[in-house]
């Protein structure tokens, strides 16, 4: 009886090692499909990140409002002008910005939108939605530069690119209002913008632009 | 389970344990179908969330610009992607896997993280965050608290570890409070309450709804059970009767409304050798004369709803006409419209034959009675006369002149013979009756044969007629017998030899013992008999049969008598004839008894 005992023990503690090992062997799999899928998911968060943090360039900004241009300087008020391409997705974001940063001006500013608007393409962008939210803004009026020159001549080079001129047609603030590409919502950088706009006497500052190129090839 | 288990169960009080572990077992099943089902529709979910991705990058963001030039921007890349890559394990486990806790845990990660992808596509749009607490409620489904535990867990974590890093992607602005996620996480956990008693109550009414099935199920089972038994018993039952109606040799019948009949095979089979589709117009079968009246019969039990009883003739199909009897009660529980009665069919044949033979017999009897009492009432006159003839020949009526006292003689002669003849009538019939009340005894045949031989001695005297007995080995030889019956044997076999003997003729008488029976012969050197006559010798005389010339004639009932005795004794008895003379032997078994009983004739 007891070498069948034995026997039985034996028999079950050889049936039992397969069956560990097959487990074992179950938790690594697991384990290495788990920690493929949380690399891509990490490596694709990753991706996201980095596209929505990357600043587009910035140009050579005139400290002094440039007279040559086609967008006229309103004189003893802050003159706020935005830079957009109608089609760049980032645009929204900035324009929503814009719209609380005019609010923020209250009477005392006046809004300026400069659409790049390649005579190729105005057939088509001046139906995007976009053009119209902007219409909606209160003392706002709208540009379109067809060649780009407008935007060299303040050196704008970034959809969504802020100029804040004071009455005099000094530059106060020259940058970016959102936080990343294509974010709405509050940003140290929307909050410049803004102190730039309360404050009477405010120092120069710029911050990074985020949104599509306005260069390119034109 | 056997009822009788059921039954020892019940005893036993193990009913509420049995129905417990049969719930315990349901609820798991519930459950797990539940988790199944949950898994294939996130499955589903995450798959249109991924398409749901797309097509909003594809609107919100479809390109990035460069000036004039585009390219398709990294959130239509991502969202196809970066969605891949979260759906593509949840989906797959929820194929392979489905049911597990591995696998909703996997889902409820990969919906917070497709939703968070679906909020960062849309640029955080406020609208958007509501699909956190819409996929809260999809993870609801599962009823299962845990999966709840591990989003909001991830929820909280995305928005620390964001808040800390990158606060504008999930708070919508670049700086942000360090607690903010708390409140954040808070508005999370307040639904969550609600969604963990949603689950516990799930839970619960699972429970119900498997204790319910799970009793339902039980009584289901000692229903089953019991019909299973009961079938059987029905089976086993029918089969028996099947069985029985197969084994006997009466046909069982149940008739239908139409009045046809529906048979088991074999006994009608025998009975009408016809097949069993046959009984559907069983009335075919009836013989033409009796078919209206049988069937007449029939109808009117079935619309009466008595008993049908009736016996008339079948013609099967080889041709045969047999007696049937049939007998049939109608069924209970059948409505007027739809009267069926059962019954048998029993082959009554020999039955109605041997009541035809008894008849015959009876009349036979009766006849046999009146011959025997005619022949009595004839002897008496004959009797009568010959007393008269004999005082004339004897004168005392007057004096009688020669020729008329010869022509008196042959008178005389004529009624003795006639009285002869009514004797054997009578002796035969006699026989007949008393047959059934013979005893047997120790009989010598010797002194039988001397006693016979000493009766007739006056007539061979007056035919000058000698005997020669040869007796010497039957001195000591005896058989069981019944001696009257033996006695008549020899008496007629003696009065035939004498009869026919001429005058001056020797008969001769030898008896002897050969093996274990007792022989004896008559012999006398008279009438020759031809082979033809010899054959009849031992029939009973019909009538109308030649009575011309020769022997057999003039024997009678004799003879037929005789063989009737030997017969009965077992013994034979037969004849040889030739020119020198004619020979009757007698054989019987020495001891009758011991070879076997009596049987008379």
């Amino acid at each position: 009886m007891e070498s069948i005992s034995t026997a039985s023990s034996a028999t079950s503690v050889a049936a039992h090692k397969p069956a560990a090992w097959r487990h074992t062997v179950f938790v690594l799999l697991i384990l290495v499909v788990y920690s493929i899928w949380a690399a891509l998911i990490f490596t694709g968060h990753v991706v996201l990140f980095e596209y929505e943090l990357t600043e587009g360039p910035l140009g050579n900004s005139k400290r002094i409002f440039p007279e040559k241009s086609t967008v006229q300087l309103t004189h003893g008020r802050q003159n706020i002008i935005l830079f957009l391409h109608p089609a760049c997705p980032c645009s929204a974001a900035s324009v929503d910005e814009f719209h609380e940063l005019m609010r923020q001006g209250e009477e005392d500013s006046v809004g300026k939108v400069v659409f790049f608007m390649p005579p190729s393409h105005e057939s088509e962008w001046s139906l995007l939605p976009l053009i119209a939210s902007v219409k909606r803004i209160p003392n706002v009026s709208i540009v379109y530069d067809s060649s780009g020159s407008q935007a060299d001549l303040f050196g704008a080079a970034t959809s969504g690119h802020v100029f804040i001129y004071d009455s005099r047609g000094i530059l106060q603030f020259s940058g970016g209002i959102t936080g990343s590409r294509g974010h709405t919502g509050d940003n140290q950088y929307f909050e410049i913008a803004k102190r730039t706009i309360i404050a009477r006497n405010p120092k120069f500052a710029t911050t990074p632009v985020f949104g599509c190129s306005l260069r390119g090839i034109r | 389970m056997s009822i009788d288990r059921i039954e020892q169960l019940k005893l036993h009080g193990e009913v509420a344990e049995l129905i417990s572990s049969k719930t315990k077992t349901i609820f798991d099943q519930l459950v797990k179908k539940n988790y199944a089902d949950c898994d294939q529709m996130f499955a589903v979910l995450l798959f249109i969330e991924w398409l749901g991705g797309i097509i909003t990058a594809l609107i919100v963001s479809p390109t990035a610009w460069e000036g004039v030039t585009s390219n398709t921007h990294v959130h239509v890349v991502l969202s196809i992607w970066l969605g891949m890559a979260i759906i593509v394990l949840p989906i797959a486990l929820a194929w392979f896997y489905s049911g597990t806790a591995m696998t909703r845990q996997t889902i409820a990660v990969a919906q917070i993280l497709m939703t968070a992808l679906i909020i960062h596509l849309t640029g955080g749009r406020l609208e958007t965050h509501f699909l956190i607490f819409g996929s809260l409620t999809f993870l609801a489904f599962y009823a299962d608290w845990r999966v709840l535990v591990t989003a909001t867990a991830l929820t909280a974590i995305d928005h620390i570890l964001r808040g800390l890093y990158l606060p504008f992607s999930v708070y919508g602005v670049t700086y942000a409070e360090p607690w903010r996620w708390v409140e954040h996480a808070s508005w999370v956990l307040f639904a969550d309450v609600f969604l963990f008693r949603k689950c516990v109550l799930d839970m619960r009414e699972k429970w119900r709804i498997a204790e319910k099935q799970a009793q339902m199920e039980l009584t289901n089972e000692i229903i089953e059970t019991q019909v299973v038994e009961r079938t059987d018993q029905v089976r086993q039952s029918e089969e028996k009767f099947r069985n029985l109606c197969i084994s006997v040799p009466t046909v069982i019948f149940e008739s239908n409304s139409d009045n046809s009949w529906e048979v088991i095979g074999l006994p009608w089979f025998h009975l009408t050798s016809s097949p069993v589709e046959k009984a559907k117009e069983w009335w075919t079968l009836v013989v033409d004369s009796e078919r209206d009246k049988t069937l007449e019969s029939w109808k009117m039990s079935v619309q009466q709803g008595c008993e049908w009883s009736h016996e008339f003739r079948i013609q099967t199909l080889s041709g045969v006409t047999k007696w049937v009897k049939a007998k049939a009660v109608p069924l209970t529980g059948k409505t007027d419209s739809d009267r069926r009665l059962i019954g048998t069919l029993e082959d009554i044949t020999d039955r109605k034959n041997a009541e035809e033979n008894n008849r015959r017999l009876l009349l036979m009897n009766q006849r046999d009675d009146f011959m025997a009492m005619l022949a009595n009432d004839l002897k008496n006159p004959i009797v009568g006369a010959n007393r008269i003839l004999g005082l004339m020949s004897e004168g005392k009526l007057g004096k009688l002149e020669r020729e008329q006292e010869d022509i008196l003689s042959k008178i005389v002669d004529g009624n003795n013979e006639l009285l002869r003849m009514i004797q054997h009538i009578i002796s035969v019939y006699k026989y007949d009756r008393e047959s059934d009340t013979q005893t047997f005894e120790q009989t010598s045949i010797s002194n039988l044969i001397k006693d016979c031989v000493a009766k007739i001695k006056h007539k061979a005297d007056e035919k000058r007629i000698n005997f020669e007995l040869d007796l010497s080995e039957s001195r000591d030889v005896s058989l069981v017998g019944n001696s009257d019956s033996i006695r008549v044997v020899i008496q007629n076999l003696l009065d035939n030899a004498l009869k026919f003997m001429p005058e001056g003729g020797t008969i001769v008488l030898k008896a002897f013992r050969q093996g274990d029976r007792v022989m004896f012969k008559v012999n006398n050197s008279g009438t020759f008999i031809e082979v033809d006559q010899r054959n009849k010798l031992f029939e009973r005389p019909m009538t109308g049969e030649d009575s011309g010339s020769g022997y057999l004639p003039k024997v009678g009932l004799g003879l037929y008598m005789c063989w009737q005795i030997v017969d009965a004794h077992k013994g034979d008895i037969f004849c040889e004839s030739d020119r020198e003379g004619t020979t009757f032997t007698v054989s019987l078994p020495r001891n009758f008894s011991n070879e076997t009983s009596f049987q008379p004739r």
